[in-house]
């Protein structure tokens, strides 16, 4: 683990891709906060990462996490990787590691802000710290949704794209769901069409067509069945679904400063689950 | 030592190695032969943990190699086909990458980079870009990768492949030096390179091993018969059964020439690599038949690799 973790440190700022980042990243805090906290004279800078948050993952997290085994796999190094003595996990968790050192970098720059501005008027440090950290975690999990989507495929840029729409739609679905009609009738068809893609990626990772077909059959059963028993549950359950998964909405929690445990917690568990898929879809490779 | 027990790998319904079982002992050379696709890649690929079988075990010095995956794994060093090198690294970066996944550290890290550096010829290249070495020295890295945390077991995939007659002796000549301390296996579809280097063949064809054995043994019980081809004008009645009746003789063959003074082809095989010649000529010196030409034709190590893989067909 230690092994992988250094090597991509390393290779990260051995290119120029990690001081180009860190300065974008940088450019991006600064634009903020200067048009929040210094045009606006503002203290509050929970507030102000929470804006940020879209803009900066969504160029940030893709570049970071694209190559992670996307470019192993192209190079033929991932054969490297299996022969040695590491279990997959470790490498999975060295290159996640690595990853969220490189976003701790600009993090910890942005924690010197707060700092900069006591020394000319009230900041509200409890606030803005909870914040940093909520977004720093935020990261984390998005970090760990980047590497999964590159363990799916040979090429940087499928990785980066996918990465790039998943984000999109995280941040925009809760207010896209808001359009969508909260009937029972088209909850239940946004759901059976979930179903059936979730039965597309299970058929992706084991090959196997049965096993993708029958996971779509069963969950769309199942909705149809809760359509015809129990309405209801259907309606408005999407709009309220979309809010509850969409990591950004849960990061807004942290705009009105109260440190949100659940949120946490949430961005943990979201983290764990992707970590524990990339495992398994790099093993994946070594069974098929 | 490494056992490999009743191996077998399927691909859907296609079986690229079935049934395949060997045993390596220390301190020799193995060669891995077999045309393209007769999965010896496959093989090393499982031997490695790259791979999963379908079926059978992998024992390096009686660990196995899913079971008891990490300690299995110390004890080998691997070069697959196409050498797993980063580009972007320099030759020194990458071999502490290296050696720091297979629990080397501080000194003793920075050591095995010099001592695997020194080994494989690559001290003026230290310090360079991989992504600009010359193919040669690519494979050289990949070697000096496997060797680095001084495994017992050197797993080399074609380690000849696509370098310059130069490259491939110098490299041979490095395979022959590492097998003085580890045991090496190298795959090849070449049969000089494998019958040059190794104490020890494994042809292995369709996936399933023809034969295992020393380079002089394989060719004592393969190649001993050996084949003479005669050319001779007339007595086309009682020729073949004069050739026949020669002791140590097993078949002749004929092959009539429509033009009857051009001579017959005449194909004899024998018994135990006895030659006949003499024989040959003693009975034909007094019939009205002549021998035009008559010529003994070995069967080399190639013959012999080129019949068995073609038997398992």
């Amino acid at each position: 683990m230690n092994a992988v973790f250094i090597k991509e440190i390393k290779s990260y700022y051995t290119s120029i891709t990690g001081y180009i980042t860190t300065a974008i990243m940088m450019l991006v805090s600064g634009i903020y906060i200067y048009a929040v906290n210094v045009e606006g004279g503002s203290g509050d800078f929970s507030s102000t990462f929470v804006n940020m948050a879209f803009i900066y993952f969504i160029v940030l997290i893709p570049i970071i996490t694209m190559k992670m085994f996307a470019e192993e796999k192209k190079q033929k190094t991932d054969q490297l990787l299996y022969s040695l003595p590491i279990k997959t996990s470790g490498v999975v968790i060295g290159k996640f590691l690595s990853c969220c050192a490189v976003t701790a970098v600009p993090v910890v720059l942005m924690g010197l802000y707060p700092l900069i501005f006591s020394a000319y008027g009230n900041v509200n440090f409890l606030s803005a710290y909870s914040a940093l950290f909520g977004f720093f975690m935020l990261g984390a999990s998005l970090i760990s949704i980047g590497m999964f989507f590159s363990s799916l495929t040979e090429s940087q840029v499928v990785s980066a794209i996918i990465t790039l729409v998943f984000i999109l739609l995280g941040e925009l679905l809760p207010s896209l769901s808001e359009y969508i009609s909260s009937n029972a009738i088209a909850g239940a068809a946004v759901f059976m069409a979930m179903g059936l893609f979730v039965g597309f990626i299970v058929y992706f990772l084991t090959k196997n067509t049965v096993i993708g077909l029958s996971t779509a059959v069963v969950i769309d059963l199942a909705i149809a069945v809760i359509y015809i028993v129990k309405k209801e549950w259907l309606e408005g359950l999407l709009p309220s679904i979309a809010e509850k998964l969409s990591l950004f909405s849960r990061f807004n929690d942290f705009s009105s400063g109260v440190f949100d445990l659940t949120s946490i917690f949430f961005f943990i568990s979201v983290t764990c689950v992707f970590l524990f898929l990339t495992v398994q879809s790099v093993e994946k490779k070594r069974w098929s | 030592m490494v056992e490999v027990k009743n191996l077998t790998k399927k691909y859907g319904s296609f079986t690229a190695v079935e049934d395949l079982s060997f045993t390596v002992e220390n301190g020799c050379i193995y060669g891995l032969l077999g045309p393209n696709g007769a999965g010896k890649s496959t093989t090393m690929n499982i031997m490695t943990g790259c791979l999963a079988s379908t079926g059978g075990q992998v024992l390096i010095d009686g660990k196995d190699i899913f079971e008891d995956e990490t300690e299995a794994k110390k004890k080998i060093g691997y070069l697959p086909e196409i050498p797993p090198l980063y580009p972007d690294m320099t030759v020194t970066e990458y071999l502490r990458f290296v050696g720091r996944a297979k629990g080397l550290k501080g000194e003793e890290l920075k050591n095995a980079v010099e001592t695997s550096c020194e080994k494989t010829g690559l001290n003026e290249k230290k310090h360079s870009l991989i992504k600009n070495l010359s193919k040669g020295f690519k494979q050289r890295v990949g070697i000096a990768q496997a060797i680095i945390a001084k495994p017992d077991v050197v797993i080399l995939d074609e380690p000849t492949v696509g370098l310059d007659p130069i490259q491939i002796t110098e490299i041979r000549d490095l395979i022959r030096e590492l097998g003085k301390e580890h045991t090496v296996i190298i795959s090849s579809h070449i049969l000089s390179e494998i019958s040059t280097m190794c104490d020890h063949i494994l042809i292995i064809s369709r996936g399933k091993l023809v034969a295992s054995d020393t380079p002089d043994a394989l060719y004592e019980k393969f190649a001993s018969k050996s084949k003479l081809d005669i050319v001779i004008k007339g007595g086309r009645d009682t020729v073949p059964k004069i050739l026949s009746s020669i002791e140590h003789v097993k078949s002749v063959t004929v092959t009539k020439n429509p033009d009857e003074n051009a001579g017959d082809k005449y194909v004899l095989l024998t018994e135990n690599g006895e030659d006949v010649r003499e024989k040959v000529f003693s009975l034909l010196k007094d019939t009205d038949c002549s021998i035009l030409e008559m010529k003994l034709v070995t069967p080399t190590l190639e013959d012999v690799f080129i019949t068995l893989t073609s038997e398992a067909k």
